[in-house]
């Protein structure tokens, strides 16, 4: 099978819009889409038992990600901890 | 709508490749297993990024007194906790698919069709479950996957 690369060009272009235009979660958007497009690469070359064999390989060795609150918890305690400190001072 | 659309095109194009029929099941499952660990990948990092700037903006908050913004702050990190116990059910759901594809050691007459196609779905679900905590909670859209792509796994019997 032939893979029409100026169709996945343009699904690429169209998908890298409409992520640039959430600019809320801008630079974990930015991340997302570099994710996809790897993904929709990968997929559309991944022919047969051999492709198979590759991406399975791929999950294998990077199993799924898993969310981390560690950082974000510490930074919010910090933040709290100095406001409380802050608090507790007397205004000379 | 667009990540909907790359979704299907990328499955499609990769699903007409004249395949015997169980060679065709587990090239279509190793695929649509690996599209779902693709969405995985790429939502992390928007809860990472999104829990974090909401909970320390809740922390820092100047206009509320610190007791009240302990409690905000907790009230942002509980519906994070949350998501990041939906999102930890997906990934340890892959893990497990993964186990059962590792089973069939590459001999797609080997792979476990029917479990596979059960945690496929739950992985599907997992993820929309967790799409929909986002939306509601922070108003962040997850791209969508429909569920339409988990027909893709109901490979027909070969032709006589």
């Amino acid at each position: 099978m032939t893979v029409k690369t100026d169709h996945v060009a343009h699904v690429l272009d169209r998908a890298i819009h409409f992520i640039a235009g959430d600019t809320a979660i801008s630079t974990a958007a930015w991340a997302a889409a570099k994710g996809l497009i790897v993904l929709v690469r990968d997929l559309v070359t991944a022919h047969g038992v051999e492709g198979a064999e590759t991406l399975l390989r791929r999950m294998r060795d990077n199993p799924a990600s898993k969310v981390d609150l560690t950082e974000t918890e510490e930074a919010v305690e910090r933040i709290l901890a100095a406001r409380e400190a802050a608090d507790s001072t007397p205004e000379s | 709508m667009t990540q909907r659309t790359m979704f299907l095109f990328a499955l499609i194009l990769s699903n007409t490749l004249g395949l015997g029929c169980s060679t065709r099941a587990y090239v279509r499952h190793a695929q649509t297993a690996f599209a779902l660990y693709g969405v995985n990948e790429a939502a992390v990092p928007v809860v990472e990024t999104v829990c974090d700037e909401r909970a320390v903006n809740a922390a820092s908050d100047p206009s509320v007194p610190t007791a009240t913004a302990r409690v905000n702050a907790e009230r942002v990190l509980e519906n994070c906790r949350t998501a990041a116990q939906i999102q930890h059910r997906f990934a340890e759901g892959h893990r497990i698919w993964m186990t059962t594809a590792a089973m069939a050691d590459g001999d797609p007459e080997r792979m476990d069709i029917p479990r596979s196609t059960l945690l496929l779905h739950q992985l599907y679900d997992i993820y929309v479950e967790l799409a929909e905590l986002l939306r509601e909670q922070f108003g962040v859209p997850l791209p969508a996957v429909p569920r339409l792509v988990l027909r893709l796994l109901d490979v027909p019997a070969e032709a006589p």
